[in-house]
């Protein structure tokens, strides 16, 4: 296997990275550029843990490979909650008690911030924001607070 | 010292205190824990479920670059470890028992090395035939899972009055007979450790509910002195009873002690599914003896547990069964056993309420079964019976607490009875349902400490044992008892807590015991802090101690807020006349008085104090496909004062939506050979945000606090997950007449039972029902 070297865009910033043909863009955000935010949860794509967005687009980090993210922007929760729409989000989870033990989290922070983006300000609705989160497992809050916490997100943008 | 500043934090909706952090991917798990040097420790599991290890070729293994030590049995000590039975080894010793027991550990300089190395480890087994189904493992005296005379492991009985005579010479005698199945936790932070050397032993950072429990057991198998071990336990990923065990602690410990370096073992979701301890499966056979009326004169029941291949704590868990056999009952004679089997199986242990969700199933399957038999409403049957302050329980405790039961049912049954009444959308082809299911639970009182040091700047800091796991109680909870009680703001509060080198012992967090117990432990040790702090006032200002207030960061003289000290300026002066201000309180559930029970092998001897609850469901059932929804959802909960309201509600909605898909979707399904078919998440299906139900009730009776608790607070964490499958069951009795003896009720079987009854396919099971079906007339 060769190993290349590539330059990730992420949270705005440039980071040289080595890339096998089959380094996960997880594994890079984690143990190459010290971004832990993003979790590894299963690896296999179920229960969204490792969600960030890639041109603004919710991916799975344990399933895309970095040399796919070549050129294009790679956000994660640390970029994400440092400014504008992703503190939104932030803090309307954080007032909902959205929050437990927080290992889901930043998933769905980042698929709320994709769903954000994507739909017209304020046009949301519960459909959307379901479909949205269907990828983001959480065990311990039963989701309501999270919807609740989406929703009130969703008014605040419009 | 005076009281009256108190209910300014408790009682009030908190924010958590660490959920900024969590929120921002700031908030360091296990996982994410980095070390100069590090190594990341592999497992090689067994491929089969049980057979004689007759060696291990590490050559290939080793010969692997980045590859530092392989472990196997030869490496490591020959005790073996467990909570209550010594039965499990680190490394499979001359015998594998279930499929995925680790037989060996690569540690290597990547994850991505130490996994193909782990691959290249050779192993030669020879394959027996296992013993995987529990009826099987129960009779079975040739396959034998250890070196038993048989593979029983525990066997508890409860009796009480004449059991036998009752059941001759009763109005009816009415059986209820169930089945239940596997559960995984399925926390989101699969489980982890990272083993750090230290001298004389090593540190862990550990995802884990009690480490404490971890340092004692870990210190017992590598006969370390247990102050030379230290767990610290980072943000944990949630844990439901799953990371109560030592997990990989062994194994990280053994590799770090044979490299001198640090070690790490991240499970995949995998392995972390295939190793324990999930729910465990079960037979719960329940017979009542009662009179015309429908109360409950005797109980019969026989409850076996499938303990797996490792006893793990499936001991305690088998006394837990047996005293939940009553339901929120008063019932005089009791004839209750309890036994556990080990099987080659991944072991089973503790998950959120163990054994209560099959307890509950079985209990209020049997009080619907009679209401049937004796053409009652099954609501009256269970006002009939409630227990209630006076009464005595299964093992003959007084109870000492009103029981409400009956109030939690009300409000539950007035919401059904609104649900009945609204108007169905249009072209919705499902039938609704409506059930209830009532239960009681208990708050485990084991023990916990806490330490609190007020600083000269006025400032606090509470150490507290206990471990955050998520549900806020330590990380948020307990500062604001420490803030009510000394007058401070709840930022001024510092926790330390989670590490056993930063605070004194707790007993973990489980057994709906967390706030409880170390919210008692730190109220005892503030009140401490409080008093030194208002004798120094008192002579600071020369006034009796018990006209000192602490309120705002200030000793106040009562009636005279004005003449007040700050508490930073009364704590320095303190230091100089009497010593700093710092207090310890300790604290242990006291015991009430047993009486009358016969207790035979029971490892412990009564419940802690009750705590009342019910549950009430609507579902749509689609007849087609056997599909279950769940459209409204109410949960009624006596659990005493609520300390932190919002945070109360998050627990009762997640243990809901856990129970939902115990009852309905969630299964870990293993094979004839032991092997597990759907270890991972998209086999197993736990809840989605789309699965959910729109609409959970969460309403607290809070007329009834504890006598013991923190403000009247008792446990919550485990009751809302163990009511949901009794409701849903009860639900689905009300369209079908009958409900399934077999748990989960998931579409399979749900449409095999519509199929059964609507008479399109026969009967081809006795067990079908809870109850026997009155025709045919199959004696089970």
């Amino acid at each position: 296997m060769t190993t290349r070297r590539v330059t990730l865009q992420v949270n705005g910033m440039s980071y040289d990275v080595p890339a096998d043909s089959d380094t996960l863009l997880l594994d890079a955000l984690r143990y190459e550029c010290g971004l832990t935010g993003a979790k590894l949860g299963c690896g296999t794509g179920d229960c969204g843990a490792c969600t960030v967005t890639v041109d603004g687009e919710a991916v799975n980090g344990c399933l895309v490979y970095v040399l796919e993210c070549e050129g294009r922007s790679v956000e994660t929760v640390e970029g994400a909650t440092a400014t504008g729409v992703g503190a939104l989000v932030a803090d309307e989870l954080l007032k909902a008690d959205a929050v437990q033990c927080g290992f889901c989290t930043p998933g769905i922070v980042m698929s709320t911030c994709a769903l954000l983006a994507r739909t017209e300000p304020g046009s949301a609705r519960d459909s959307d924001i379901k479909e949205a989160l269907a990828g983001n497992l959480c065990r311990c809050t039963g989701y309501l607070p999270i919807l609740k916490a989406v929703r009130r997100a969703v008014e605040a943008t419009r | 010292m005076s009281t009256d500043n108190r209910d300014r934090h408790v009682g009030a909706d908190l924010i958590r205190r660490d959920a900024a952090e969590r929120l921002t991917g700031g908030a360091v798990y296990t996982e994410d824990v980095r070390v100069p040097e590090l190594l990341y420790g592999v497992l090689v599991p067994s491929p089969v479920a049980r057979g004689r290890l007759r060696g291990i070729n590490s050559e290939r293994a080793n010969a692997v670059g980045g590859v530092v030590r392989v472990l196997t049995a030869e490496d490591v000590t020959e005790r073996c470890y467990g909570n209550y039975v010594k039965d499990q080894p680190i490394f499979a010793r001359g015998r594998v028992r279930f499929v995925g027991e680790p037989v060996a550990m690569v540690a290597a300089t990547t994850p991505a090395i130490a996994r193909r190395a782990a691959a290249m480890v050779e192993l030669d087994i020879e394959a027996a035939t296992p013993v995987v189904d529990l009826q099987s493992a129960l009779t079975s005296t040739d396959v034998l899972v250890h070196d038993n005379e048989t593979n029983v492991i525990e066997d508890v009985r409860i009796t009480r009055g004449d059991v036998d005579d009752i059941f001759t010479t009763a109005y009816a005698v009415v059986h209820t007979e169930i089945e239940s199945h596997r559960a995984h936790q399925a926390y989101l932070e699969p489980r982890a450790v990272t083993a750090l050397p230290a001298p004389g032993g090593f540190s862990l950072l550990m995802s884990t509910q009690q480490p404490f429990g971890v340092r004692a057991q870990l210190a017992e198998l590598f006969d370390i002195p247990t102050g030379a071990i230290e767990v610290r336990a980072p943000a944990v990923g949630g844990g439901f009873g799953g990371k109560l065990h030592l997990q990989f602690a062994p194994q990280a410990a053994a590799m770090t002690l044979a490299t001198g370096r640090a070690v790490q073992v991240v499970c995949s979701r995998a392995e972390d599914m295939v190793t324990g301890n999930p729910r465990e499966n079960s037979i719960v056979q329940m017979s009542s003896a009662v009179d015309e009326s429908g109360r409950l004169l005797a109980r019969r029941c026989d409850v076996v547990l499938d303990a797996g291949a490792y006893a793990m704590d499936t001991p305690i868990l088998t006394s837990m069964a047996a005293f939940y056999a009553t339901g929120p009952y008063r019932i005089e004679a009791l004839d209750i056993r309890g036994r556990a089997v080990y099987t080659n199986t991944c072991p089973t242990g503790s998950f959120r309420g163990p054994t209560g969700p099959q307890m509950v199933y079985a209990a209020e399957a049997q009080i619907e079964d009679i209401a049937e038999r004796l053409r009652m409403d099954p609501a009256e049957v269970r006002r009939r019976n409630f227990i209630d302050v006076g009464d005595r329980g299964p093992a003959g405790e007084l109870i000492t607490l009103r029981g409400t039961t009956d109030e939690c049912m009300q409000v539950v049954e007035s919401r059904l009875e609104q649900w009945r009444h609204a108007e169905m959308p249009e072209g919705d082809r499902r039938r609704r349902g409506y059930g209830l299911a009532c239960a009681w639970w208990s708050t485990l009182g084991t023990p916990s400490a806490a330490t609190i040091e007020l600083h000269e700047d006025g400032t606090a800091t509470l150490s507290s044992g206990g471990t955050e796991i998520g549900t806020g109680a330590i990380s948020t909870a307990l500062p604001s008892m420490v803030a009510e009680e000394l007058g401070l703001r709840v930022d001024d509060v510092v926790l330390r807590s989670g590490a056993t080198g930063e605070a004194p012992y707790d007993s973990g967090s489980r057994g709906s015991r967390t706030m409880f117990a170390t919210g008692n432990a730190t109220v005892l040790a503030a009140r401490a802090v409080a008093d030194q702090i208002t004798d120094e006032a008192a002579r600071l200002l020369e006034v009796d101690p018990a006209d000192i207030v602490l309120r705002e960061g200030h000793a106040q003289v009562k009636g005279a807020p004005d003449t007040g000290l700050p508490v930073a300026e009364v704590a320095a002066s303190a230091h100089m006349h009497s010593g700093p201000v710092v207090a310890t309180g300790r604290y242990r559930a006291q015991m009430v008085p047993v009486d009358g029970s016969n207790l035979e092998r029971a490892r412990f001897v009564r419940l802690g104090e009750p705590t009342f609850h019910c549950h009430g469901v609507e579902i749509a059932l689609d007849e087609e496909t056997g599909r279950i929804d769940v459209l409204n959802f109410i949960a009624v909960h006596d659990v005493g004062r609520v300390v932190n309201p919002v945070g109360a509600r998050g627990q009762v909605e997640g243990g809901v939506v856990q129970g939902i898909g115990y009852a309905l979707t969630e299964e870990l399904k293993t094979n004839d050979l032991g092997v597990i078919l759907n270890g991972n998440f998209h086999d197993y299906r736990i809840p989605t945000i789309a699965d959910a139900p729109p609409n959970i009730e969460t309403v607290f009776i809070e007329s009834n606090p504890s006598k013991t608790g923190p403000y009247g607070a008792k446990g919550l964490g485990e009751p809302p997950v163990i009511l949901p499958a009794a409701a849903i069951g009860s639900a689905l009795r009300s369209l079908l007449g009958a409900q399934p003896y077999q748990l989960p009720l998931d579409a399979a079987r749900v449409s095999a039972a519509i199929a059964v009854q609507s008479g399109a396919r026969p009967l081809d099971s006795p067990s079908l029902w809870t109850a026997p079906a009155p025709e045919p007339a199959e004696e089970t």
